[in-house]
């Protein structure tokens, strides 16, 4: 049989005064071993009151964010971004990057990390979900 | 065993140029996606900023029939006023080869009013 895919979930939610820059504001600990083949970010808040605000979120090996750095270590996997253009008005993402084979192993720590630019949301609700083929 | 390993190209400049910023590969392989993360905040509402992921260290975004070392592009408008905008473009299925110590950069063109602020990720996904 083809090895199976086996999803793991970065979840966390957070409310103002509390969305804020983070590092490791989620972890998750891979239980198999195998390649990522594919990560889907979902991203969803409700804008502070301002039409400015900006959450950049990156899953990462690594235990500290490297979100506002060029040419980073292959430890940082993946990002993506949800902006806040209504004031008060709710936002989401949902972004998908497949064709992956990122190897991973037993006991590896994956973490979400932070950057709120601009007015912080009130609330945000965030997922990043990923794919592991195992071996 | 085949392992992708993921490089990132940063920046935050807001004016047009060429390499603006750039990623060297250290590995053989070949890139399979690539994904831009584009965000900023307008300054009028008629700016638009074009990205172009290129190994060339100038760009060609206006250009008809480009060579093919001109690898990627996109595209963020700002048409809200003092407002934040964002755009996700994600590449997958591709094959194109890259060697240790190629050079990858970005370049920009701003048209209309440019955003107050911006800051652009690109992300190439490269297998060894």
């Amino acid at each position: 049989m083809k090895a199976p895919t086996k999803p793991y979930r970065l979840y966390w939610a957070q409310t103002s005064p509390n969305v804020t820059t983070s590092d490791s504001v989620a972890t998750l600990k891979v239980t198999r071993k195998g390649t990522i083949k594919s990560i889907s970010f979902m991203l969803a808040g409700v804008a502070g009151n301002n039409i400015s605000g900006c959450q950049q979120v990156e899953l990462s090996k690594q235990s500290s964010r490297n979100i506002v750095v060029n040419d980073t270590p292959p430890g940082v996997l993946a990002e993506a971004c949800l902006v806040y253009g209504v004031s008060a008005g709710a936002a989401c993402l949902t972004q998908v990057v497949p064709g992956l084979d990122i190897p991973v192993d037993v006991g590896d720590t994956l973490y979400a990390h932070q950057v709120v630019t601009g007015t912080a949301p009130a609330s945000c609700t965030n997922s990043v979900q990923v794919y592991v083929g195992e071996v | 065993m085949r392992t992708t390993k993921p490089y990132k190209i940063y920046f935050t400049q807001t004016s047009q140029g060429d390499n603006i910023a750039s990623v060297r590969i250290t590995r053989d392989g070949s890139i399979k996606t690539i994904v831009f993360m584009l965000a900023g905040v307008a300054g009028g509402s008629t700016g638009s900023q074009q990205v172009e992921l290129s190994k060339q260290s100038t760009r060609n975004i206006s250009t008809n029939d480009t060579p093919p070392s001109v690898i990627g592009e996109a595209c963020i408008t700002y048409p809200v006023i003092n407002a934040a905008a964002s755009l996700s473009l994600v590449t997958p299925w591709l094959n194109i080869p890259v060697s240790a110590g190629d050079n990858l950069y970005v370049h920009q063109t701003i048209n209309g009013t440019a955003p107050t602020s911006s800051l652009h990720t690109v992300q190439m996904y490269v297998n060894e």
